[in-house]
């Protein structure tokens, strides 16, 4: 085993993983980057539109566009894009 | 594909998925991880996949043939020097092509009064010598007995073309990954805390200091340092010295992290390196993967410590500095860093035990290694002489607090006790997965929205 954050590794030295490192099973960390995906997706509503923008026209491309803007409406109903358009410095 | 974009984001989080899912059947989920980093790849160039791809089959074919002679009664490095010199033909041509090209296209055009068609530039092939320097690293490893020849291509594929470190490094040993390939990654403990806070970090360096520093204040005084002064150049040269570690280190730390929350290890790439009392402690702090690379399999195999130690470290620096580039400024780079590990050494301050960590030894390398940089961001020789001139020009200007604080913010950074991302962590025990999911997503939207709109691609994918 190369990785240290096992106990059984056999890997040593000055590194950023240990023995000790904090360790979750993957079903756990699964669910804690779709929360931070969904965070993201929130906090970037507006790229996201934009992105939308640019696909090529087609029938997904459409699609994709409809649900960026619903999504986007949303986010701006909330005020998320507006809080962090006021944290933005300059 | 940038790592601080949202196309990685949605990449990831299906390799993610879908990796996690086909844990118990290996081989399948090597053949989507290759597939992903292809397509990770394919996002730079569609049609230097198939080079990467080519390299790779020459290195796991090359890799059976030097077994088969290491395992003789009498083995020879025949097999060996073939593979790594149809390697190093691929790496020169990607990395060289267009120099010596631009160095005969003249006279040729001359001459023939045309331009060739072949001597059109090459597009730069992202990541290629990092993609190079491990296949020639299987190949050694592999004649070393240090790992075992690998049967079939899939692994050595995916060892080279693993996506995390494809486009700017760690060099990631065969003897190190290659055993990780052999069995699958333990889905019960994933390092989630700490993969976390590398790509936190990372994002941090890059999106908040590396981007504004060098597009506000660095670009612009390397594009005109003869309108400088002394305090435009210091910052400017201070400034490169943390744009340069925020954005190499920030890049593998991404790597890092990204790979461990697939369950793969990659070593440290960086450990504070300013903080290093002399350049042999700089080289075992900075670019770690890289130094150690060098070390094994240039710097020994010409003799070390036991035969003119003082030529090999010439010869690494100097190879080290055209690694990074056909031109003046890196060859000059290499050397300087080649000159002053010759003096350190004849001078008895790099010998383990002589080189007390001091302010002073500290503080000169510190120096050495800006002047070193300057070589290196310069875009010519004319233009470095220009940058150190403006040092002795005194006119007073004005200083431009925002970068300076920034730059100070860097550096102070930088110089935080050691292991205070691990102390970080180990506050970390006891948090369930999902509340450091959100914290991580909160993180990243925050530094999203405090950094700059465009990212900038990472300065070593040039290399």
């Amino acid at each position: 085993m190369q990785q240290p954050w096992l106990s059984e590794s056999t890997t040593r030295g000055s590194d950023d993983f240990s023995p000790a490192s904090v360790t979750r099973p993957a079903g756990a960390v699964g669910l804690g980057l779709a929360l931070a995906l969904g965070l993201l997706a929130m906090g970037r509503s507006p790229q996201m539109l934009d992105a939308a923008f640019g696909l090529e026209p087609g029938p997904v491309a459409d699609r994709l566009l409809a649900a960026a803007e619903s999504w986007d409406g949303a986010m701006q109903r909330l005020g998320v894009p507006a809080w962090l358009a006021a944290i933005q410095p300059g | 594909m940038l790592f601080p974009t949202g196309a990685f984001a949605v990449f990831f989080a299906t390799v993610f998925t879908l990796h996690w899912l086909l844990n118990r059947w290996p081989v399948a989920d090597r053949l989507m991880l290759l597939g992903a980093s292809l397509v990770f790849y394919a996002w730079f160039s569609v049609e230097l996949c198939a080079l990467l791809m080519g390299v790779a089959l020459w290195a796991w074919a090359m890799g059976r043939w030097v077994a088969w002679e290491a395992a003789a009664p009498r083995p020879g490095r025949g097999p060996l020097w073939i593979g790594v010199l149809g390697v190093l033909a691929v790496l020169a041509y990607c990395k060289y092509a267009n120099f010596f090209l631009g160095e005969i296209a003249g006279p040729l055009a001359l001459i023939l009064g045309f331009l060739p068609p072949a001597l059109v530039d090459l597009v730069p092939i992202v990541g290629i010598s990092f993609y190079c320097f491990q296949a020639i690293s299987y190949l050694v490893d592999v004649h070393r007995r240090e790992v075992e020849a690998e049967r079939r291509p899939l692994n050595v594929m995916l060892y080279l073309g693993f996506f995390p470190h494809l486009a700017a490094g760690p060099i990631v040993r065969a003897a190190h990954f290659l055993p990780q390939l052999r069995s699958p990654p333990d889905p019960a403990r994933i390092p989630v805390a700490m993969a976390m806070l590398l790509i936190l970090g990372g994002l941090a360096k890059k999106l908040l200091i590396a981007s504004p520093l060098a597009t506000e204040l660095v670009d612009p005084a390397f594009r005109d340092p003869a309108a400088l002064d002394a305090l435009g150049a210091a910052l400017a040269i201070y400034g490169y010295a943390a744009v340069i570690w925020c954005d190499f280190s920030a890049y593998s730390d991404m790597a890092i992290g990204v790979a461990a929350l697939l369950g793969y290890h990659f070593p440290r790439n960086f450990d504070q390196p300013y903080r290093a009392a002399s350049l042999r402690d700089f080289w075992q702090r900075w670019h770690i993967s890289l130094s150690f690379w060098f070390r094994d399999y240039v710097y020994k195999p010409l003799g070390g410590n036991r035969h003119a130690a003082m030529r090999n470290v010439m010869i690494a620096m100097v190879l080290s500095g055209l690694w990074h580039g056909a031109a003046w400024n890196f060859l000059l780079w290499g050397a300087l860093h080649g000159v002053g590990l010759m003096l350190e050494r004849a001078w008895g301050l790099s010998r383990s035990g002589t080189a007390r960590p001091s302010a002073l030894g500290v503080i000169v390398t510190f120096h050495l290694v800006c002047l070193g940089w300057v070589l290196f961001r310069a875009p010519d020789l004319a233009a470095a002489g220009a940058m150190l001139a403006a040092l002795g020009r005194w006119e007073g200007s004005a200083i431009p607090w925002t970068m300076a604080g920034l730059i100070a913010f860097a550096l102070a950074l930088h110089f935080l006790p050691p292991g205070w991302v691990q102390r970080l962590e180990a506050r970390l025990v006891g948090v369930p997965a999902w509340a450091l999911g959100l914290g991580f997503g909160a993180g990243v939207v925050l530094i999203l929205a405090l950094g700059p709109a465009g990212v900038a691609p990472f300065i070593y994918f040039q290399f």
